[in-house]
């Protein structure tokens, strides 16, 4: 229960989107597929991004002026933008969300949520997209560019997102380092295959020693930890309680190497958008000085 | 129909005992290292100080309150330490930190304190309106939680998932603090025995039994805000614990408190002990809940002693109403 919520809650936390419960209780459920209404060909002028992976996606295509609206969780937009802040998790301002008069919402909803079914109902577009990998994030880019109006920048950006991922596989280290991504605390909350967090970790040119593990996100074992020894420790939280307290991480030869990254850009490796790139390339540096 | 309840409690200790050494050898990695060693070694030293804590806590409210299904979340401590919780982080506190212990124990305290005052008609705190004054303070207790999970977001998913509940607080000083409180608590409870004795027969017959009845209900209340704020300040809310292990220690050492409150928190700890080997080892690499372990054990169990309580009922009522051959009176 407690890793289900867990997950759950970082899905919308870390991993940007923005709970909608109140929506879905008010509108009821419906399965229709994501993509905003057919028949809209005109591109969205007002647009509402409920999350930060969508916000940074925008704003990398260098549309961040069509936002009026973001979430708690979104980044500062760049200067000269402005855009109103409608709440985040669990406390979603709907209402001055539909004042804004959004002609798109964005989040990373997945396409059978209940929110984005409630949306609709208001009468607001909604798209809702959750890219789970690096190439579902290249995509994702593109296809934001091609409903935006900027196509060819999209195309531009996905090929030099992917240019830089190339030259990152081009430069292996001597050896792969194993590492222990903790996403979250109190437990030891890390990552499982089926997280995009797990092949940037491996792009960056580390081994995620959960790897192993069918899940997204999911509390491990304090004692599996100690037993799988991890080379590198990740921590992408803020830290909580001294780690010198804690037995499963001072008990590694990590800690006492000295080899735990506490101070890390987290948001970086944690959205699945084109900064993701710039979390890889700055993992793949701290792997590779000893 | 007991009669050796000094036996049965000797066979309690050898099985927490056998649970403790099971705590320490046995996990996915064999033969551990001294750093596992010591990580198992800090998980059953908590198993035992929550286990017993709260199953102590669960005896004596359900003596106090003569209803068998008292725990601390009845008579709302448990939300009441949730919400001294969420006030300490509030202020700022550190869920590590030494201090809160004190805002969980003091949240707890404030809640049974306000249960009783509300219950108190005339002098006097009728169980029926001691239940449902506690039932309707917890709940806006976790009222007050949500409310914080819904105004301080980014925080308050770290502070929930705290008091859902786990054995990982590996603080010495926390857990020397928990360790201390849990032992004076239960050896007070231990020597007022007699008053928990006579409180199960009723609080009239308490009364003409020559025990102060509004004094000693108020201490038991303050013991179990102790044991409930300390225990909740390092393991969060583990559920089922105080509502069962005192079923099973009443069916092996008798109703007599003098055996019964030290049985009860020896079965906790071992119930606890065992709950925590299978939360860390079922799924391994991953770690069950706690919480889902104990009410996964304890829920069957305690269903099939609701239902053959409700049939020993059902044969009172009937004998009640029928001659010596089974004919209606």
């Amino acid at each position: 229960m407690i890793a289900s919520l867990r997950r759950a809650w970082f899905r919308r936390v870390g991993g940007g989107g923005v709970g909608i419960a109140a929506l879905a209780l008010l509108a009821g459920c419906d399965h229709r597929p994501t993509s905003p209404p057919p028949g809209r060909h005109v591109a969205p002028r007002r647009i509402v991004s409920l999350a930060p992976s969508c916000t940074e996606t925008l704003v990398a295509l260098g549309v961040a002026p069509l936002l009026v609206g973001i979430s708690d969780y979104c980044p500062e937009l760049p200067a000269g933008c402005a855009a109103t802040r409608v709440g985040g998790l669990e406390n979603l301002n709907v209402e001055a969300l539909l004042e804004l008069d959004p002609d798109l919402v964005l989040t990373v909803q997945a396409a059978d949520d209940r929110g984005l079914a409630a949306f609709r109902r208001l009468g607001v577009a909604v798209r809702g997209s959750n890219p789970q990998s690096l190439a579902a994030m290249l995509a994702e880019v593109e296809a934001l560019a091609v409903l935006v109006g900027v196509a060819e920048r999209g195309r531009e950006l996905a090929a030099s997102l992917h240019a830089r991922l190339d030259a990152i596989a081009r430069d292996p280290a001597a050896r792969i380092p194993t590492i222990y991504v903790e996403v979250d605390e109190p437990g030891c909350f890390t990552i499982g295959h089926s997280s995009f967090v797990h092949e940037a970790v491996a792009a960056a040119g580390g081994l995620n020693v959960f790897g192993d593990v069918a899940q997204d996100y999911f509390q491990a074992s304090q004692e599996a930890l100690l037993a799988r020894a991890p080379d590198v420790v990740l921590l992408l939280h803020p830290i909580g309680r001294p780690l010198a307290e804690r037995p499963e991480i001072a008990g590694l030869a990590a800690f006492r190497n000295g080899r735990v990254i506490a101070d890390f850009d987290r948001d970086s490796l944690l959205r699945s958008s084109p900064r993701l790139v710039d979390g890889i390339e700055a993992l793949h540096r701290r792997l590779a000085t000893p | 129909m007991i009669r050796a309840p000094g036996r049965a409690l000797a066979t309690l200790v050898v099985v927490m005992l056998i649970a403790f050494a099971l705590a320490l050898a046995v996990g996915p990695q064999g033969w551990p290292s001294e750093a596992i060693l010591r990580l198992r070694l800090s998980r059953a030293e908590l198993a035992i100080i929550v286990g017993s804590g709260l199953a102590c806590t669960g005896t004596v409210l359900q003596a106090l309150s003569g209803n068998p299904l008292a725990d601390p979340s009845v008579i709302g401590a448990s939300s009441g330490a949730a919400v001294g919780i969420v006030v300490a982080r509030w202020c700022g506190i550190a869920l590590t930190s030494p201090l809160l212990p004190l805002f969980s124990v003091l949240g707890a305290y404030a809640a049974i304190m306000l249960v009783l005052r509300i219950a108190r008609t005339g002098g006097r705190t009728p169980v029926q309106t001691l239940l449902l004054a506690g039932v309707t303070v917890g709940t806006l207790g976790l009222a007050i939680v949500l409310l914080y999970y819904n105004f301080h977001t980014g925080d308050a998913g770290r502070t929930m998932l705290f008091l859902m509940g786990s054995l990982g607080e590996s603080k010495p000083e926390l857990i020397a603090l928990a360790a201390g409180c849990v032992a004076i608590c239960i050896a007070a409870a231990t020597l007022s025995s007699r008053a928990l004795d006579a409180f199960c027969a009723g609080e009239t017959s308490a009364h003409h039994l020559g025990i102060d009845v509004e004094r000693y209900k108020i201490g038991f209340c303050l013991l179990s805000a102790a044991l409930v704020g300390v225990i909740v300040a390092v393991a969060g809310m583990i559920g089922f614990v105080g509502l069962i292990v005192p079923h099973v220690a009443r069916a092996l050492v008798g109703h007599a408190h003098r055996w019964l409150i030290p049985a009860s928190a020896i079965a906790g700890a071992a119930f606890l002990l065992l709950a925590d080997l299978v939360a860390r080892t079922a799924a391994e690499p991953l770690e069950l809940s706690i919480g889902a372990i104990t009410a996964f054990c304890g829920g069957p169990f305690f269903l099939l002693l609701l239902r053959r309580r409700v049939r020993e009922r059902d044969v009172l009522a009937r004998s009640d109403s029928t001659d010596d051959r089974g004919r209606p009176r």
